[in-house]
């Protein structure tokens, strides 16, 4: 086994040119379905390296899946990757091997260089100890020595700013202060490949500034990055690379942009499917009493009346909505809901607070329909229609994130991050020709 | 950690400029030499949060040796176990006997425990775990020291000089239980990562150990347990070393030598395990 690895490692190194950072040849790794599977190949797995047997050739046993499979890619010095993908496609599991937290099943990973890694911060935190004592604790679990940690000791407080807290036991501490210590002792260690996965979801936005700004700095440095998110913003901002994961594998391997792209082309179809399935019977309430009036049917269309669920930035979204009633409803109050994928509740309207449908309707089929501005940004949304009374005590049908959409377009010009566009109007005029009178010369 | 190229291949990490005969122990030997300064920054981290809030603090170590002790100078006295004469107090040599044989307890359940009580880190970063269960094997250290202060001050209650010569002599002699413990640590701790049934069988089976092996009394005769523990190697690994504190001298030299030759493997088998499977670990704790 050890004359065949020794070979292994020389191939590698011919092929590897200097500038090589990370490689990926063919990468697969699988998981275990349930815990059952993972005690029973656990344990043979463990007598098996007790006895020096050799595993086979990672083929998929019983209750196993590919959670990476056949990954093959290269990562520069300098260079910056994001790496994409629906949940559970593999992401994650793709940063723990380039980390080397557990060992592919197939293939093989070359790491050219020393790799920091910021996958869970404050992980080796110890709860009763105060975030000074932390930090050392943890810049060693990191690989810091006791110099290093020492040398960057102040650097590292006054990044996380947390003032009077580190002397305070890290139990005591809100999650947001936790990350702001785990993230300031990683940004400070030496690395040349940076690989962060998610970190950026918790915190307020002063300190995702901040981390931003530092992940900046490497960039600059050139030190490679490997980024992982759900936020098609930050790799659209801080990655020149974007590589697509789907079901395990390397979906598609381009510029941040064409793969972004790509990632919303493959949400909304992977959005159909799950969405697909899911009409629900709106004529009773719970299951017996009828409904007074609901919602037969509703569809997204574009304002070509063209039904569809994909949208460009700007495009105007149409509600389409069939209702019945089978009575008459007094001035019956429409509402929609819109969420952000994360579930955040971004706003609503109702035609009786705009004054839009003052009416009351008498029993029959009808159809509503209204036009939501292109305001959303890039990400996909819910929408949750309902139908209530004036007062909005009686709720007569909803239909709960029943509907979505997916903002989408041309990934360059994805310049906010956040889900709306707020409008506003510029003016500019000279108010003078002289420049050095306001203090400013060239 | 200076700057290597590093394979990770599904056989384990393969590091450039270490090839050839032995390459998996001195890789080994490698990660031990860089773990060096996490070990005693985890064996403080632990050893400052055990006691952080705790009224008694270590004074702990030496009350739950007492208690057995007590237990089994009252059945001796009330006539329920006879335990004979032993050459010394009673007291002093139970005291000796179960502090070293809590070297060897104390020391397993900790590293028993250490992967999974680290279940997070162990998932999350990548750092050499070898550090984990060697710190926890210092705890036991510690306790160990704490309850030799104990027996100091009984040698002084009876009034009884230690043979110098033999004190000496002892302490080399926890070398090979400690080696012995760690090396069982190092499988336990995988074993409990897959299936945590494995601690409370180390609970029962340590139990089981401290009542069949001559630690808190001598063996009689020609009895079933006195042919029994002629083949177990904690028989020697507790009682060698007592000897030698109390008398300066034992009759089971070569035994113990053997038992150290058998501890010495134990722990490089456990080690070498422990070193090839941590990352098969990772993705099942």
């Amino acid at each position: 086994m050890e004359a065949f690895l020794s070979g292994a490692d020389e191939d590698s190194r011919k092929d590897m040119n200097n500038d090589t950072v990370i490689r990926l040849e063919g990468v697969s790794k699988k998981y275990c379905r349930t815990l059952r599977h993972t005690m029973l190949y656990g344990t043979t797995d463990l007598a098996k390296s007790f006895l020096g047997i050799k595993q086979k050739d990672g083929a998929l046993r019983n209750g196993e899946f590919w959670a990476v499979k056949d990954a093959t890619f290269e990562l520069k010095r300098g260079e910056t990757l994001g790496i994409i993908g629906q949940n559970g496609s593999g992401k994650s599991t793709l940063l723990k091997l380039l980390n080397g937290i557990f060992m592919p099943d197939r293939g093989k990973i070359t790491i050219n260089g020393r790799v920091g890694a910021l996958i869970e911060v404050g992980a080796g935190f110890h709860p009763m100890l105060t975030g000074r004592e932390n930090i050392y604790v943890n810049g060693a679990i990191l690989g810091m020595t006791k110099k290093d940690i020492a040398k960057r000791f102040d650097e590292i407080v006054e990044f996380a700013d947390i003032g009077e807290f580190m002397d305070l036991p890290v139990k005591h501490y809100s999650s947001g202060m936790t990350v702001r210590l785990g993230f300031s002792i990683v940004a400070h260690c030496e690395s040349d490949i940076l690989l962060i996965d998610e970190v950026l979801a918790v915190g307020d936005m002063d300190f995702k500034y901040k981390c931003i700004k530092k992940i900046e700095e490497f960039r600059r440095e050139g030190k490679a990055l490997v980024l992982v998110s759900h936020d098609i913003i930050a790799v659209n901002k801080l990655c020149s690379r974007a590589i697509l994961l789907s079901h395990g594998a390397v979906e598609y391997d381009s510029t941040a942009g064409e793969s972004i792209d790509r990632y919303f082309a493959d949400t909304a179809e992977h959005m159909a499917g799950k969405m697909r399935g899911r009409t629900e019977d709106h004529s009773e309430v719970d299951g017996k009493t009828p409904k007074k009036i609901f919602f037969a049917d509703v569809r997204l269309c574009d304002t070509a009346r063209k039904q569809t669920n994909v949208f460009t930035m700007g495009q105007p979204i149409v509600v389409k909505a069939t209702v019945i009633s089978v009575t008459k409803i007094d001035i019956p109050s429409f509402g929609a809901i819109v969420y952000s994928e994360d579930g955040i509740y971004l706003g609503g309207f109702n035609s009786l607070a705009e004054e839009a449908f003052m009416n009351s309707i008498e029993e029959g089929c009808y159809e509503i329909e209204y036009r939501i501005g292109g305001i959303f940004l890039h990400g996909r949304y819910f929408l949750t229609l309902v139908i209530h009374d004036g007062t909005g005590e009686i709720i007569y049908d909803m239909r709960d994130k029943s509907d979505y959409f997916v903002v989408g377009g041309d990934a360059k010009f994805l310049p906010f991050s956040g889900y709306v566009k707020i409008p506003c109007e510029w003016k500019y005029r000279k108010i003078s020709q002289e420049g050095e009178k306001h203090g400013y010369t060239d | 950690m200076k700057h290597t190229k590093i394979t990770y291949t599904p056989n384990g990490p393969v590091v450039e400029g270490i090839g050839g005969p032995f390459r998996t122990t001195r890789l080994m030997w490698r990660e031990l030499v860089s773990a060096r300064e996490l070990v005693w920054r985890l064996f403080l981290r632990d050893f400052s949060a055990k006691y952080r809030q705790s009224a008694l603090g270590v004074v702990w170590a030496v009350i739950m040796p007492l208690v057995t002790i007590g237990m089994f100078v009252a059945m001796n006295r009330s006539g329920i176990f006879i335990i004979g004469d032993v050459g010394v107090p009673y007291p002093l040599y139970a005291i000796i006997g179960i502090t070293v044989w809590n070297l060897f307890s104390v020391g397993l359940v900790a590293s028993t425990n250490a992967l999974v009580g680290a279940d997070v880190m162990v998932v999350k970063i990548n750092f050499p775990k070898v550090a984990l269960i060697l710190a926890a094997t210092g705890q036991s250290l510690v306790e160990f020291l704490i309850r030799m202060v104990l027996v100091g001050f009984a040698f002084i209650w009876y009034g009884i000089t230690p043979s110098l010569d033999g004190l000496v002599i002892c302490l080399i002699c926890f070398v090979p239980l400690y080696l012995l413990m760690t090396g069982i640590g190092f499988v336990m701790s995988l074993v409990a990562g897959v299936v945590r049934d494995i601690a409370n069988l180390v609970n029962i089976v340590l139990l089981a150990l401290m009542l069949v092996t001559p630690i808190l009394y001598p063996l009689k005769g020609a009895s079933l347990l006195a042919s029994a523990n002629v083949w177990n190697p904690f028989n020697y690994l507790v009682n060698v070393p007592r000897d030698f504190l109390i008398s300066g001298h034992t009759e089971y030299f070569n035994e113990f030598v053997s038992a150290s030759f058998l501890s010495a493997a134990v722990f490089y088998a456990g080690w070498r395990l422990f070193y090839l499977a941590q990352t098969k670990i990772a993705e099942r704790i």
